[in-house]
């Protein structure tokens, strides 16, 4: 090898992995973030993660400069020096190849189980609030309070906590096993089927949080994220009371075309909204479906475009997706209908 | 030699350099150039990109638009017309892009929510797609 060739490459990669956790620790804001808590059950996660991430960035440059070291001390041609000693590396292969592993590797196992310990643990009797979660093929639902009260909240791919509070999510699957993961906000937890597993979800700094299914389920699973909203508890109390509210009467004929087409055609049979004859419970509830950010799972933003595409061609844009065609509707009517869904505030 | 001999020799030559000539399958008349709209391509891509225009049409050099609801936008400046209605000129496309139903009521194409100026970063960028 040429002598410092290696060595090179290698301060090139200390320097990249360098950057890369600079710019992942200066807040390059992602929703998927493991870097910047949002609540105290992320938080300690987050702390191991910079140590982590640091610690090999070190053991990357040490490694580098050894490389290079030993390149620049060898350097020229066989002929110029002696043969290496080959007797003379056993200490180095000791301390630097077993002994520094062995304590490394210890102190982090030491440092992961107070962690794991550190985060909070969904203690049954006290939560502020209750979320149940269902994770379907390939999309969240979410519900608010027992179906038996007045008052209940259905949505999807989409909750909304209170600031501050200790919420408890009780996770359920409806098909395969999904893993529930919310990086600024907690670790993984699975959702199984015929199981409930819950975790408690806390939020100290308001935002909307990136969420998303961390264990493989099908063909959507890279699509089958979520948004967790953390909220001042006024605002919250204002959104809960919106969501549990029937759909809005349609406000102008076009509306109310749009309500008429979406009712006769097969849209009801798969959807809820509440306050009309959609009853479905296959899909999402759409009762306030205008009001999220996202559609498909996240995999749209909930923009008119792409409302009238996900309608017209769901399997184009979601491959594998359970939703089928909608290639009934002429023009018109299917801008009613869009109109019609982004008016369900 | 005679003179239908003849004219027959002058048109098989005329037939060979016709066919030489390459006469075929190109276009007979060379593509006027792209009209100007006035806008900024790059801020139109970035509109595109946005307003998910992608979800229903392909348009080349923009990630992901590979929807088959609606026309593929491939050579757009070389268009005759929009939907099949208007001339494809600059201040026609924009009004499309407002609001299409103005134009042809029976579209499947809403009203985005781009403004005027908007609408003109897009226009833009659509004009370079020769």
């Amino acid at each position: 090898m040429k002598p410092g060739g290696g060595g090179a490459a290698s301060i090139g990669g200390a320097g990249a992995c360098a950057a890369a956790l600079c710019a992942a620790l200066s807040g390059c804001s992602s929703p998927y973030d493991v870097f910047h808590a949002g609540g105290p059950g992320a938080r300690p996660v987050s702390q191991v993660i910079v140590f982590l991430s640091s610690l090999m960035c070190v053991v990357t440059l040490v490694m580098g400069f050894l490389i290079v070291l030993g390149g620049v001390r060898r350097r020229g041609t066989l002929e110029a020096h002696e043969a290496a000693d080959a007797s003379g590396g056993k200490l180095w292969i000791l301390i630097g190849g077993l002994g520094v592993p062995v304590v490394v590797l210890v102190a982090l196992f030491g440092l992961t189980v107070a962690t794991l310990r550190a985060i909070p643990a969904p203690d049954p009797s006290h939560p502020d609030l209750t979320v149940d979660v269902t994770a379907h093929d390939w999309w969240w639902e979410v519900a608010y309070g027992d179906s038996a009260e007045p008052g209940q909240v259905v949505t999807a791919n989409e909750l909304h906590i209170p600031l501050g509070r200790r919420v408890r999510v009780n996770l359920r699957s409806d098909d395969v096993i999904h893993s529930f993961w919310v990086p600024s906000l907690h670790g993984k937890l699975d959702a199984i089927p015929g199981q409930v597993n819950s975790l408690i979800l806390e939020a100290d700094q308001p935002g909307a949080y990136g969420g998303q299914c961390a264990e493989y389920c099908g063909e959507q699973h890279a699509h089958m994220r979520f948004l967790v909203v953390a909220e001042p508890p006024d605002t919250f109390a204002a959104w809960r009371a919106a969501q549990a509210a029937p759909a809005r009467a349609p406000a102008t004929p076009e509306l109310a075309a749009g309500e008429r087409a979406f009712l006769a055609a097969p849209c009801a049979s798969c959807h809820t909204v509440r306050g009309t004859s959609a009853h479905g419970r296959v899909g999402p509830d759409l009762t306030h479906v205008g009001g999220r950010a996202t559609i498909a799972a996240g995999a749209l933003r909930n923009r008119p475009g792409e409302m009238h595409a996900w309608i017209v061609d769901a399997p184009a844009l979601k491959p594998g997706a359970r939703m089928p065609p909608m290639d009934e509707f002429d023009g018109a009517t299917l801008r009613a209908v869009a109109a019609y869904l982004e008016s369900l505030r | 030699v005679s003179r239908a001999a003849r004219g027959s020799v002058l048109v098989v030559l005329a037939l060979l350099a016709a066919s030489l000539g390459g006469c075929g399958d190109e276009p007979v008349r060379a593509a006027p150039p792209a009209p100007r709209p006035g806008g900024d391509p790059e801020r139109g891509a970035a509109l595109i990109r946005d307003y998910g225009c992608g979800a229903c049409h392909v348009i080349p050099g923009v990630r992901d638009a590979s929807g088959l609801i609606g026309p593929p936008l491939n050579t757009w400046s070389r268009r005759a017309y929009i939907a099949g209605e208007v001339p494809n000129a600059p201040d026609n496309l924009v009004r499309w892009l407002v609001n299409p139903p103005a134009i042809e009521p029976g579209t499947a194409m809403p009203v985005l929510g781009l403004a005027a100026d908007q609408a003109r970063d897009v226009a833009a960028y659509l004009y370079t797609l020769r």
